[in-house]
């Protein structure tokens, strides 16, 4: 089964191959779920997001055109429903005796999220602009080529290049400032 | 290839970062990085960037991986059902009201059509030359039976033989089934004529009475 490319897979899919669509989902979970955690910063969150990606592929699987790349219209979905979770997501009220407070501190602790780097990470992409952290989490975290990413975002191969690099320079500079990479000093633009 | 001026963009820095350049123009980008401190601090803060980015990749959490499992398996069953019911076979969703009422829209609109295009009209009955077009006396008397007659219903209209209406055979009027008639071809049998066809018959065992000749061919409109 993982001899055969995404494009086989998806054909044996629309032809009502229920196997064929959980190998796609087993071979592109692990990446859906690392670029939806790095829009909303939570494991479950990204679980949660993942799931809805994955099942929105399923309901429009008929209309996808085979000369598409798979992965560039699943890791686009995956961003729009990470996005619309965030827009989604309750504000947390006021927490006068930081009940709320700890709560949230608690899910951070969570064995899969532990890691100072990984959680610096997390900041620093919500920090990025979004478009640099679309480009940014399209190509180093979904593995899209440029002119894959590009497509997903409706923009020139050259943006895709510049956004990415400019982002993972501010990612570092982000690091940087929490304790983890180079200091803030050591980065400046070119 | 335009030689390098001044500091090289994000855009020929990810290249050069990915290995993409070709080597003269590796070659350039190297040497002014070696020379250039703002441009080599940006490029290792990139590099240390897309390192850290790679953190993020990680086996999808056991539980989650396995409730995804479920949430497809689900929404597949759930497509496999509604596809089945979109393809299911038309006489398992078929209602006689339905049918009932698919049989006259084609009529109308044919007889639309025909009248449009400026079509001669040639009378089955009541009208018009019989020997080009006649009803099967055996079969008008069958059908006369549950149905008015059709003079009464049907105005006569005389034929303009001038527009070259094709003379057709008289064939054997077949049975008249008044009956539950069911299924889309039977449906289809009752509700279009064409050429080849000179005889129309209706669910509730009448004949239709006007052929109308025109350019798309003969069509016929029910009393």
């Amino acid at each position: 089964m993982d001899a055969e490319d995404d494009q086989q897979l998806v054909r044996r899919a629309k032809a009502g191959d229920q196997r064929a669509f959980e190998a796609l989902v087993r071979r592109h979970r692990d990446r859906a779920h690392a670029v939806a955690l790095g829009v909303v910063r939570h494991p479950e969150d990204a679980a949660d997001v993942t799931q809805e990606a994955f099942i929105a592929v399923l309901r429009h699987l008929d209309t996808f055109q085979a000369s598409a790349a798979f992965t560039t219209w699943l890791h686009r979905i995956t961003l729009r429903k990470a996005y619309d979770h965030v827009r989604r997501r309750v504000p947390v009220p006021t927490d006068p005796d930081g009940a709320q407070v700890a709560a949230l501190r608690a899910r951070d602790e969570d064995p899969q999220f532990t890691g100072m780097a990984r959680t610096a990470l997390l900041e620093g992409l919500a920090a990025l602009d979004q478009p640099f952290r679309d480009a940014v989490l399209l190509v180093d975290v979904a593995g899209l080529a440029v002119e894959e990413a590009a497509a997903a975002l409706g923009v020139a191969s050259g943006t895709i290049k510049s956004r990415v690099f400019r982002a993972r320079a501010q990612l570092a500079r982000e690091l940087g400032t929490r304790g983890v990479g180079p200091s803030s000093n050591e980065v400046q633009d070119g | 290839m335009a030689e390098l001026t001044g500091h090289p963009d994000d855009e020929l820095l990810f290249d050069f970062t990915a290995g993409s350049l070709d080597s003269a123009r590796a070659d350039e980008i190297r040497a002014h990085v070696a020379r250039c401190a703002g441009c080599a601090a940006f490029m290792d803060a990139a590099l240390i960037g897309a390192d850290a980015t790679s953190l993020l990749v990680e086996p999808m959490p056991t539980a989650a991986a396995a409730a995804l499992d479920a949430a497809v398996d689900a929404a597949w069953r759930e497509r496999a059902v509604v596809s089945n019911v979109a393809t299911a076979p038309p006489a398992l969703v078929r209602t006689p009201t339905p049918r009932r009422a698919r049989r006259f829209v084609p009529i109308l609109a044919f007889a639309a059509l025909a009248l449009l295009a400026g079509a001669s009209i040639y009378a089955g009955r009541g009208g018009g030359d019989s020997s080009s077009y006649s009803s099967s006396p055996k079969s008008q008397s069958e059908t006369s039976t549950d149905a008015p007659a059709t003079s009464e219903r049907t105005p006569a209209v005389e034929a303009d033989s001038s527009a070259g209406a094709p003379a057709m055979a008289t064939p054997p009027a077949p049975p008249i089934d008044s009956g539950d008639v069911t299924g889309d071809a039977a449906t289809q049998r009752e509700c279009i004529a064409t050429r080849d066809e000179t005889q129309l018959f209706l669910p509730d065992g009448r004949v239709a009475q006007v052929i109308l000749t025109g350019p798309l061919g003969i069509y016929v409109v029910c009393g």
